[in-house]
């Protein structure tokens, strides 16, 4: 790859000189970007185990399936851990933070 | 002659035979036609009419032999005790053979004459279905094979008789230092007890054992116990115990020429007892010395008597195990005392080096033997774990995971892979001996999260190879993060490729290669952006933009944060003579762009246009300055546009983020936080599982079940007790206090 980059380089290095003072002095090539993602939620903590969301819940990190552990959103766009959530509606099927009715939003996949 | 009976006159044929009999147990010559003639007389006597003789001829056999073995006795029992073990031997050997001629002589009357004194059920009558009756016992009286009465004889007759004079003439010749053929000839003597009543098939060795054995074991356990206090005074140590060894040695290569099989491990363990067993106190009295100043020569001839004996060898394992923790110690102490920053590769030479000493030792000295391995596995434990001071840190772990990082960043120059696997085993082998596991992860993890951002690993086989490893000392949960980790990697460079492709399906034109790695938060330590409205410039800006779109697209419910502090580009620097391809961080392709319309800007300007804030701001522009590509005019920067490079592409580096103390004291103070979670998920386990249990129980099992990873303190489990009441997950019993209740 270097040895390409060199053959191409005479001609451009040229071209460069001839439009020093009109051209742009830069073009970016490359970027190699780093991101997080992280669910969309908007408290970190679930309500119901104090675990935060990125991380299974208590339960799951004891039963070993962290990988199972996915987050639920509600209509009231709550969020909680999904099992930590099942267990809460056998209870009281209402939103833990806002008393809301739950109703499943969606998943986080 | 004739094979029909007849009447036969006995005292006529029996004056043949008896001459016969007499020169056969003597193995004096008889000539054929007399043989054959009386095998005939025997089949005559047995046949014999009106009533066979048979019985008669047996008894005056019988009587025949215990009078000639009698008189023998009689001349051998007044022999001096030597002459008397030589006269034996050879007299033995000429009646036994002669006593096996006898049988074939005899071979009519073994076969026909004795059927009628044998079981009946010994014939195979064994049908299926039929119930035999109880066997009746043989008579002890009854008569036997010629052999077997003719041995009977020779036991009763000869040994019963001279017992006592002939063991301690046995004992004699093989206590002595007799020669080779001695041993032989007492072998042959000894085998004469046992074949004198091997026809008793159920207890063939109880007469050779009770004639034989117990007296001479009580003649060797007082010759060897006076031996061995002799020795203990005449003797210095190591010359006892070298002695002590070769005598052992001699003794079973002695035993084995003359003794019988069964007796021979008898005779060698009551020796131990004398010289080593009794001798215990006085042989472990100088282990402590001896391994203080390493006399490695003494210690093995110890070893190799002590492991002789069942459970003797604790003390000098024990002694074994602070030697290696003493030395080791002293090593790290010397080693972090003279170090302002100590150095990973200086850490793990020291640790290795006292792991290889020892191991040879074990090896050479102790036979490789499986306890001293152990010891060896927890005298590296007691020093590796060291720490300075009761509230420090301990280093070992931090340190390991540096080593770690040092083998598997790129740059590590002239190590083949075979070197790279060795030395990556050397970690586990330390790894092994750490107690704090979860501090070691914590740094291997952010240690690693650094090589994989800025793509300074070796390969992505070395680092599942390491991971592969550390999973197999402490299983899935351990690697998790690590495995989920490298996964995000191969995610990201999918979902790159996968992203590519859908602009080229789209037609959409892309102005710069864009690439991304996306991390999930959680299983990554990486810091966050220090400025979070960083404004980009409109090529990165697009680019972001469709990626996020993308993304949104493949996944639900997902946010993406950038981080732009650990991103960087290529930017082609085009306003010199030659163009140049320039690899640097984000922050510096947007201090340098700004330069796109100005000519000059000071850091005020630069920090209120781009959002970045002026911690971050001035070692970018420093960087800049220090790599030639800005020049500082003290107010203002300017590009420079006389920069020259050797090399047309090349990369400056950003600020470099060492390690510092404070860094260090983060990932501890988070390693604090993950042992809170990891002891409330051991003490949900522990409760899910007993529904009710008392509080020493509860703290019990949980240290069973975390100690695999760190050594908790007490304290620690308690708050953690106390946390997961405030969450509800237990509760304590209304009436007994110390006794928790599990909530579903």
């Amino acid at each position: 790859m270097a040895d390409g980059q060199s053959l191409e380089e005479p001609p451009k290095v040229k071209k460069a000189k001839g439009k020093t003072p009109t051209g742009p002095l830069f073009t970016l090539k490359k970027w190699n970007a780093v991101a997080m993602w992280s669910w969309d939620v908007e408290c970190d903590t679930c309500a119901i185990c104090r675990v935060q969301v990125m991380d299974a819940c208590l339960r799951c990190q004891s039963d070993k399936k962290q990988e199972e552990c996915i987050v639920v959103w509600g209509e009231c766009n709550h969020s909680f851990h999904n099992c930590c959530m099942q267990l809460w509606i056998k209870q009281n099927n209402r939103c833990p933070l806002c008393q809301q009715e739950w109703t499943v939003q969606r998943f986080g996949s | 002659m004739s094979l029909r009976p007849g009447v036969v006159d006995f005292d006529e044929k029996w004056k043949d035979l008896s001459a016969t009999i007499s020169a056969v147990v003597e193995l004096r010559p008889v000539k054929r036609l007399t043989w054959n003639n009386n095998i005939s007389d025997i089949y005559a006597l047995c046949a014999a009419l009106p009533k066979s003789f048979a019985e008669k001829l047996y008894e005056s056999t019988r009587s025949l032999l215990e009078d000639s073995v009698t008189a023998l006795a009689e001349e051998i029992i007044v022999l001096d005790s030597r002459s008397l073990f030589c006269r034996y031997h050879y007299s033995w050997s000429l009646y036994r053979q002669g006593a096996h001629y006898l049988d074939s002589l005899f071979s009519y009357f073994n076969r026909v004459h004795l059927n009628k004194y044998r079981p009946q059920d010994s014939l195979d009558y064994n049908v299926p279905g039929i119930i035999l009756p109880p066997t009746s016992p043989v008579d002890p009286n009854a008569p036997v094979e010629i052999r077997n009465m003719s041995l009977k004889v020779w036991r009763t007759r000869m040994i019963d008789v001279i017992e006592e004079k002939l063991i301690s003439a046995v004992i004699n010749e093989v206590v002595k230092e007799g020669n080779q053929s001695d041993l032989g000839m007492a072998h042959d003597v000894l085998q004469s007890f046992i074949e004198v009543t091997e026809y008793d098939k159920e207890r063939p060795y109880e007469y050779y054992q009770r004639v034989f054995e117990d007296v001479f074991l009580s003649e060797i356990s007082s010759i060897y116990r006076k031996l061995a206090s002799q020795l203990v005074t005449d003797l210095s140590y190591p010359q006892y115990i070298k002695e002590a060894v070769s005598l052992l040695q001699i003794a079973k290569i002695r035993g084995e020429k003359f003794l019988h099989q069964s007796s021979i491990i008898k005779f060698v363990r009551e020796c131990e007892m004398k010289l080593v067993t009794d001798q215990l106190q006085y042989l472990l009295s100088y282990v402590p010395q001896m391994m203080r100043s390493e006399q490695f020569e003494n210690l093995s001839n110890l070893f190799i008597l002590l492991s002789r004996i069942p459970k003797t060898l604790e003390t000098l394992i024990k002694e074994f195990k602070e030697k290696v923790t003493n030395d080791g110690l002293v090593c790290i102490k010397a080693f972090m005392s003279s170090k302002q920053s100590v150095e990973a590769l200086e850490f793990m030479t020291i640790i290795l080096n006292v792991y290889s000493k020892y191991k040879d030792i074990v090896f050479d000295v102790f036979g490789g033997n499986k306890s001293f391995l152990n010891a060896l596995n927890e005298g590296c434990r007691g020093f590796v774990n060291y720490s300075e001071g009761h509230q420090q840190h301990c280093q070992s772990p931090r340190l390991l995971a540096r080593y770690t990082d040092q083998l598997l960043k790129k740059g590590t120059k002239g190590i083949t892979d075979t070197e790279l696997e060795e030395k990556l085993d050397d970690t586990i082998t330390v790894f092994n001996f750490i107690e704090d596991k979860d501090t070691f992860q914590k740094f291997y993890s952010r240690m690693l999260s650094r090589r994989l951002v800025y793509g300074f690993y070796v390969s992505m086989e070395a680092e599942e190879n390491m991971v592969q490893k550390l999973k197999h000392v402490c299983g899935y949960e351990y690697t998790a993060r690590l495995q989920r980790m490298l996964m995000d990697i191969t995610l990201s460079q999918n979902l790159v490729t996968e992203f590519h492709e859908k602009l080229k399906s789209d037609k959409e034109k892309e102005t710069i290669s864009f690439s991304t790695l996306v991390l999930q938060s959680g299983a990554w330590q990486l810091s966050q952006s220090p400025c979070p409205s960083i404004v980009l410039p409109q090529e990165l800006l697009t680019s972001l933009i469709k990626f996020e779109g993308f993304y949104s697209s493949r996944h639900c419910g997902r946010h993406l944060s950038w981080l732009h502090h650990l991103a960087t580009g290529e930017l082609k620097l085009q306003y010199l003579k030659r163009s140049y391809f320039v690899t640097m961080t984000t922050y510096q392709i947007i201090i340098l762009l700004l330069f796109e319309t100005k000519e000059s800007l000071d850091l005020q300007t630069m920090s209120s246009w781009t959002q970045i804030e002026e911690k971050e701001l001035k070692p970018t522009v420093q960087s800049l300055v220090d790599a030639k590509i800005l020049i500082s005019t003290g107010q203002e920067l300017l590009l420079n546009f006389n920069y020259s490079n050797k090399r047309t592409k090349f990369k400056i580096s950003g600020q470099l983020q060492r390690e510092t103390t404070q860094d260090i004291e983060q990932t501890h103070q988070m390693v604090l936080e993950d042992r809170k979670m990891f002891i409330q998920a051991a003490l949900v386990r522990v409760m899910k599982h007993r529904k009710i249990l008392k509080h020493n129980q509860l703290i019990e099992e949980v240290i069973l079940l975390i100690k695999h990873r760190f050594y908790p303190n007490i304290s620690l489990i308690k708050k953690c007790i106390e946390a997961l009441i405030d969450k509800q997950y237990i509760e304590r019993d209304a009436e007994s206090r110390d006794t928790y209740h599990y909530i579903a």
